[in-house]
């Protein structure tokens, strides 16, 4: 891992001022969450909260999802990956550093994001201790998938938009999961369902990370909504949900970063 | 000569764009969102998936939804006209997806609640009394509330008698809930002329219950004096 590299990195994050738009879309997002949470009848604070949370995040996202795509595709335009790569510097040296970088302009969004979370509301603190790591751990597993998609597509909004096609997938994945479980009728929605279950392979659990339950009632009475796949897991459920999250990071951190640098390592420049 | 030609055809272009959106606007600006009553109610699987997987997120932004249902782009709907067996289903929905929020139960109650037709009332009222059952928090509260709008706004005091009954049963489940709640039923039956019945029952209240407050014999005293001499 090469430090210049992170700190190169970090410097175009900040002449590209996505801090400094974040403010802005995090000061927009407060706003509309504040009004929106002062329309309703009653548990206004509740309203506000989630919606703050939930818009936060998904504004977090696309940030980092477009920062990452449109800096690495630009790297390729003008040049400056051959440049790099002409000086004391491996290709998995390349990757690993870029990860490194990536997941760290994730991580100071997620803790802004954390942050402003609680300062501006009353979230259980307990639960948004929660919802902070995991938000930490979901950032900064989106940078490296958007660094690896940006990598592997030649077009910097085609890869933005793969993104968040598999960001929603990803969320998405345990209710997709609970359906394709269901006893199917006919031979091709078994078919889908086992599919289904292939691809839910590849893809991470974000449903289980960052629910904004947490932060209204803390983690200690989820489960209004259970998923079926993680309350009938005996393992998952013995190791806990902050392990789980961490080992899911661990994993498909591994995964993707594999997958950028046996792509990178094939590049003809 | 080229470019004063460029810009006198970009005016006209200009000119034409504003006579279009003007003739736009003249068609359009009278035109408002129609109502076509209480739309299905989703799924909560439905309502997760709109939410990105985030079942509170899903739960919060269908709230904002069922407040302002109808109510929206110039336009208030009396509450008779609303579907209620509709309505109904997305309270239900509502409440499986949070059980513990008592938005939905407080928005059925005190605003769904105050239909002036019966039928309608009854809907909220059966609701109501499901969520008075949790053993969650003080939910208990709803089914009083159910009692009170079976009584005066469904105007079917048999139905609120038996919630009252159902709240007074519920007591021996939860004895943190106050002793007023046992009064219920004795106040209905003697709504219902059943004076007598409604007596031995509070007699049997003061005999049984241990942790009564003063005032609260006092109150039962006074009524079943007040009783006896009328």
């Amino acid at each position: 891992m090469s430090l210049p590299i992170i700190k190169f990195v970090s410097l175009a994050a900040l002449r590209d001022k996505i801090l400094v738009t974040f403010f802005a879309i995090i000061l927009i997002i407060a706003s509309l969450s504040g009004f929106f949470g002062s329309a309703l009848v009653t548990e206004q604070p509740d309203f506000a909260l989630v919606y703050k949370g939930g818009g936060l995040r998904m504004a977090g996202i696309i940030s980092l999802v477009l920062f990452v795509c449109f800096y690495v595709r630009r790297a390729f335009d003008t040049k400056e990956v051959e440049y790099l790569l002409t000086r004391p510097l491996t290709r998995l040296q390349y990757i690993l550093s870029h990860s490194a970088a990536f997941a760290l302009i994730a991580a100071v969004l997620a803790a802004l994001i954390a942050l402003i979370i609680f300062f501006t509301a009353s979230p259980d603190t307990g639960g948004w201790m929660m919802w902070s790591y995991s938000l930490v751990i979901e950032f900064a597993l989106m940078s490296l998938i958007a660094m690896f998609f940006a990598l592997v597509v030649p077009s910097a909004a085609g890869a933005a938009l793969i993104c968040f096609a598999f960001y929603a997938l990803a969320r998405m994945i345990g209710v997709l999961l609970g359906i394709s479980s269901m006893p199917a009728d006919n031979d091709l929605m078994m078919a889908l369902g086992k599919l289904m279950e292939v691809i839910s392979i590849i893809v991470p659990r974000f449903d289980l990370m960052g629910q904004s339950e947490w932060l209204v009632y803390g983690t200690s009475q989820t489960g209004g909504f259970e998923i079926d796949r993680w309350a009938s897991s005996d393992a998952a459920k013995s190791i806990g949900l902050s392990w789980f999250i961490y080992l899911q990071a661990v994993g498909f951190s591994f995964l993707v970063i594999t997958a950028s640098v046996f792509d990178f390592s094939r590049k003809q420049f | 000569m080229k470019l004063s030609s460029a810009s006198k055809s970009c005016k006209i272009s200009l000119a034409l764009a504003v006579i279009v959106i003007s003739a736009i606007w003249f068609v359009t600006h009278d035109v408002r969102s129609s109502w076509y009553n209480v739309p299905p109610a989703p799924t909560p699987t439905g309502l997760k998936i709109s939410a990105l997987g985030d079942a509170q997120l899903a739960y919060r932004q269908a709230g904002l939804s069922l407040q302002t249902m109808g109510d929206t782009g110039g336009r208030v709907v009396p509450l008779n006209a609303y579907d209620y067996d509709e309505l109904s289903k997305w309270f239900r929905t509502l409440y499986g997806l949070d059980s513990r929020s008592d938005f939905v139960p407080m928005l059925a109650a005190f605003y769904f609640g105050a239909s002036q037709d019966s039928e309608d009332v009854t809907k909220v009222v059966d609701f109501l009394e499901d969520v008075g059952y949790s053993t969650y928090g003080e939910k208990w509260r709803w089914l009083v509330h159910a009692v009170y709008l079976a009584r005066y706004r469904e105007k079917d005091t048999d139905r609120a008698l038996e919630l009252a009954k159902k709240l007074a049963e519920l007591r021996l489940e939860k004895p943190e809930m106050p002793v007023w709640t046992l009064h219920m039923a004795p106040f209905i039956l003697a709504d219902l002329g059943e004076d007598e019945a409604a007596d031995e029952l509070l007699k049997v209240i003061l005999g049984s219950a241990k942790d009564l407050h003063p005032n609260e014999i006092n109150f039962m005293m006074n009524y079943l004096d007040r009783q006896s001499q009328n």
